[in-house]
């Protein structure tokens, strides 16, 4: 398993290389008024309109240095608001794309799947904050980019999306 | 005026009247007693002496008869002996019983008309012939048989016997005592006197009498009133036998005894031991008696002239309550005399003493007034005045103590503010002479400090003169600084661009590195999703991605480095922009002070002067200061002794309004 690392206001976390599309840098973005503040707003990725989240600011409610290593990491993943036993055969059609800003996106690390792990979830009070993993000295911890983003808000940022889910597979209560 | 207590009037009373009757039975009394008692004792004692002096004689003059009646007797017996008859009557009698005993009667005849009528002529009862064997030659009426021997028999133990043996023995005249020969029973008392011949005893001439001869003088109670008698008695065994008869007991002569050791017998024994005496003693009748007793030698007899106590002191008694009844009736007379005069002299008094009482509870109302003309009479007509008085002076005395206490008041609170008014001005005073203190020390101060500072402006103007050619110097030293620093801000211009150059290039290079480190991380991804295929490109990939990171580690040093040179070279070249300005401004400042210190020159010079003045100013002020604090001193301790004078004053006002306080609660108990 390979991950990928990167920093928030100086710690160390992960994202799984496999939930990653492909790593940017800086892109420009058009904020969307209203919106919570660490939804930066939303940039364009090959034809698209890509909602783009600040670690920094969700975190530690401070915005990432301007540095070459501060990157925009784009993450398909499956929202939780569908049924969880269907997600391993039927993830495809489900798949959401958006942008993460983090910094020191420089590293992709293959580990074990049973490397030394902390189960922190009963720890965390975010969904989207995983376990600790012990990597070349450093602890990181995991972070589970399908939670990032409330189900409410996915809804009004992927209609379309949802639309083709619910004609498509029946499943979940509708609008989220 | 006293004070006194309801239980004070008895007292009195019982003090007045008792003490007069104590002091009256007092003066009338004890020399009465006193003289009642020596003359009572002298009196006795008299009548005492008397009555000793009376028995003694008696005793003495019974005495006195007695030894002259035995003294004749034994003169009689003396000269009869010398008789020639008897001596042959002796003779002869005493040849016939030792040679012819028939003769003896015919001898006797012959010789018994003689001696018969020498014992009647001499008025003897009794005549004996004793030879100086101790055999009785002859007897009157032939009462002892001729021829019985007196050693022997009967009459050995005789009285007769031990008399006969001493007419022998001390060749004289001798006296028997009385006793029985015969049984007629009448007692006979013997004078045996030795008949000599040739110088030798040759017989003993005895010569009885009773004993009435002898009675008949002690029987004689003259002198002795009507219970006294005369008590003889002799030692006979252990008793003493009374050997005359008694006023109380006519037949009680040898017959009566009084054993010895008993107290009745005590004076009768003592006398006939031979000793003399006088007392009062308890006789055989068991009276008391005034006994005188002696010893009568011829008889070996003891006498007791006595008489009955009762009798002989009854003077003693009668004047003893002759005595008594006098005492009582002195007491009896004084005692209501003193009564009288007690009760006339305490009466008054008493009243007066009501009076007083009533006055000193604060009644002055009650009126008195003597009716009499004596003293008591005035005391009470003075207190009447006194409470009159009074009267009218308290009055007085309420009204002037009431205007009193409103002064004294007034007096205290006036004196009270004044007291305050001192205190605060010597408050403030002490306030002023800290004041005055506090002016003078830093006059001192500031005298001082106007030296330091002129000797500072001296060297001030000094200085500035000096520094004034300094400064001129350093003006052409700051123009060549400034032209210096203008070429330098130029070099550091250069710098400054070149490294923007640099910086230029190095961003450059980091941004390969970055876009490389970029491709390298999307191409592993992509190599993971490819699965096993994209093994291979996995690694060439990381391989990319260290060499990426490399760069960008180096270029981005580079890049540190040169930014930090950067911000250096600009921050100096705006340093020596502002610096530059500093020295152009410096330039012209140095050219603005120069004139300036000039002036302070001149100034300071001119100052220099006036400095000494102000100095010599200061110390004037200081020394005036100086005066003015001594001054406030006094001033506060006047005040200050006022106050105390005051507090004083104010202590003593109180007094005086208490007294006045007091005068009148005292007053204010009395009624008028």
């Amino acid at each position: 398993m390979q991950l990928l690392t990167f920093d928030v206001a100086g710690e160390s976390y992960a994202v799984e290389s496999a939930k990653v599309v492909e790593v940017l840098p800086l892109v420009p973005t058009r904020p969307i008024p209203h919106m919570p503040d660490h939804l930066l707003g939303v940039f364009t990725y090959r034809g698209k309109f890509l909602p783009l989240v600040d670690l920094g600011r969700l975190i530690a409610g401070e915005p990432p240095a301007a540095r070459l290593s501060t990157r925009v990491i784009v993450v398909e993943v499956c929202p939780p608001s569908h049924d969880p036993g269907e997600e391993a055969e039927e993830a495809a059609p489900q798949l959401v794309r958006f942008g993460i800003v983090a910094e020191n996106v420089v590293t992709i690390h293959s580990i074990d799947e049973d490397a030394p792990a902390a189960a922190a979830k009963p720890l965390a009070t975010e969904p989207y904050l995983g376990r600790l993993i012990r990597l070349h000295g450093h602890t990181l911890q995991m972070l589970l980019p399908e939670h990032l983003l409330p189900a409410k808000l996915l809804a009004g940022l992927f209609p379309e999306h949802h639309e083709a889910s619910h004609g498509d597979q029946r499943i979940g209560p509708a609008g989220g | 005026m006293s004070t006194t207590t309801p239980a004070s009037t008895p007292r009195l009373r019982r003090s007045i009247a008792g003490r007069l009757l104590f002091w009256f039975l007092v003066i009338a009394l004890v020399p009465c007693s006193l003289l009642t008692l020596v003359t009572a004792r002298i009196a006795s004692d008299a009548l005492s002496a008397s009555v000793r002096n009376n028995l003694t004689m008696i005793a003495d003059d019974k005495a006195a008869a007695m030894e002259r009646f035995a003294v004749e007797r034994l003169r009689d017996g003396t000269a009869l002996a010398r008789g020639p008859t008897f001596l042959r009557a002796i003779r002869e009698l005493s040849a016939a019983i030792e040679t012819d005993p028939g003769r003896i009667e015919a001898t006797r005849s012959e010789f018994e008309p003689f001696l018969d009528y020498s014992a009647s002529a001499f008025g003897y009862r009794q005549l004996l012939l004793i030879d100086d064997e101790g055999r009785v030659l002859f007897s009157l009426d032939g009462a002892i048989p001729p021829g019985s021997s007196l050693k022997t028999g009967r009459l050995a133990s005789s009285e007769l016997a031990a008399g006969v043996e001493r007419a022998r023995t001390l060749l004289q005249a001798d006296l028997t005592g009385f006793d029985s020969y015969a049984s007629s029973g009448e007692p006979l008392a013997f004078v045996t006197s030795p008949i000599f011949e040739d110088e030798q005893v040759a017989g003993v001439l005895a010569l009885g009498f009773n004993a009435e001869p002898v009675w008949e003088l002690i029987v004689d109670y003259a002198g002795l009133g009507s219970t006294g008698e005369i008590l003889t008695g002799e030692i006979r065994g252990d008793a003493v036998l009374v050997t005359a008869p008694l006023r109380h007991a006519t037949d009680a002569a040898f017959r009566l005894q009084l054993p010895i050791g008993k107290d009745q017998a005590e004076a009768a024994q003592d006398s006939a031991r031979g000793n003399r005496g006088y007392g009062i003693i308890t006789d055989y009748r068991g009276e008391q008696v005034a006994a005188a007793w002696l010893y009568l030698p011829s008889f070996r007899w003891g006498l007791i002239a006595k008489q009955d106590t009762d009798e002989a002191f009854a003077l003693a008694r009668l004047q003893r309550i002759a005595i008594i009844l006098l005492s009582l009736a002195t007491i009896a007379g004084v005692t209501l005399a003193a009564f009288l005069v007690a009760g006339t002299i305490s009466d008054p008094i008493r009243t007066a003493v009501s009076v007083a009482k009533q006055v000193a509870g604060g009644d002055l109302r009650s009126d008195v007034a003597g009716t009499t003309d004596d003293e008591t009479s005035e005391l009470l007509d003075a207190i009447q005045k006194m409470t009159h008085d009074l009267r009218g002076l308290i009055g007085r005395i309420q009204q002037s103590s009431v205007a009193l206490i409103s002064t004294a008041t007034a007096i205290q609170a006036t004196s009270s503010e004044q007291q305050q008014v001192i205190s605060d001005y010597g408050s403030s005073t002490n306030q002023a002479v800290a004041a005055v203190k506090q002016i003078s020390v830093t006059s001192q101060d500031l005298v001082r400090t106007m030296n330091e500072v002129n000797q500072m402006a001296s060297r001030t103007g000094s200085m500035a003169a000096e520094g004034r050619g300094d400064l001129d110097g350093m003006d052409s030293v700051m123009r060549q600084l400034a032209e210096s620093t203008s070429s330098f801000g130029a070099k550091l211009g250069v710098i400054s661009e070149r490294a923007a150059n640099i910086n230029l290039a190095v961003t450059t290079i980091t941004k390969v590195a970055d876009q490389t480190n970029l491709l390298s991380i999307n191409a592993a991804i992509e190599a993971e999703k490819a699965g096993e295929f994209g093994l291979g490109f996995l690694v060439v990939a990381r391989e990319i991605r260290r060499l990426a990171d490399q760069t960008a580690v180096a270029s981005l040093d580079i890049e540190r480095m040169v930014k930090e040179m950067q911000y250096s070279v600009s921050a100096g070249v705006m340093e020596m922009d502002r610096f530059s300005e500093q020295v152009r401004g410096g330039v012209q400042a140095i050219g603005e002070v120069s004139e300036k210190l000039g002036e302070i020159i001149e100034g300071v010079q001119g100052i220099s002067e006036r400095f000494g003045q102000v100095t010599e100013g200061m110390e004037a002020q200081s020394q005036g200061a100086e005066q003015i604090r001594e001054a406030m001193v006094r001033l506060a301790d006047g005040a200050s002794r006022t106050a105390s004078s005051l507090g004083d004053f104010n202590r003593a006002t109180t007094h005086l309004r208490e007294a006045v306080g007091g005068l009148k609660e005292e007053v204010s108990r009395f009624t008028t």
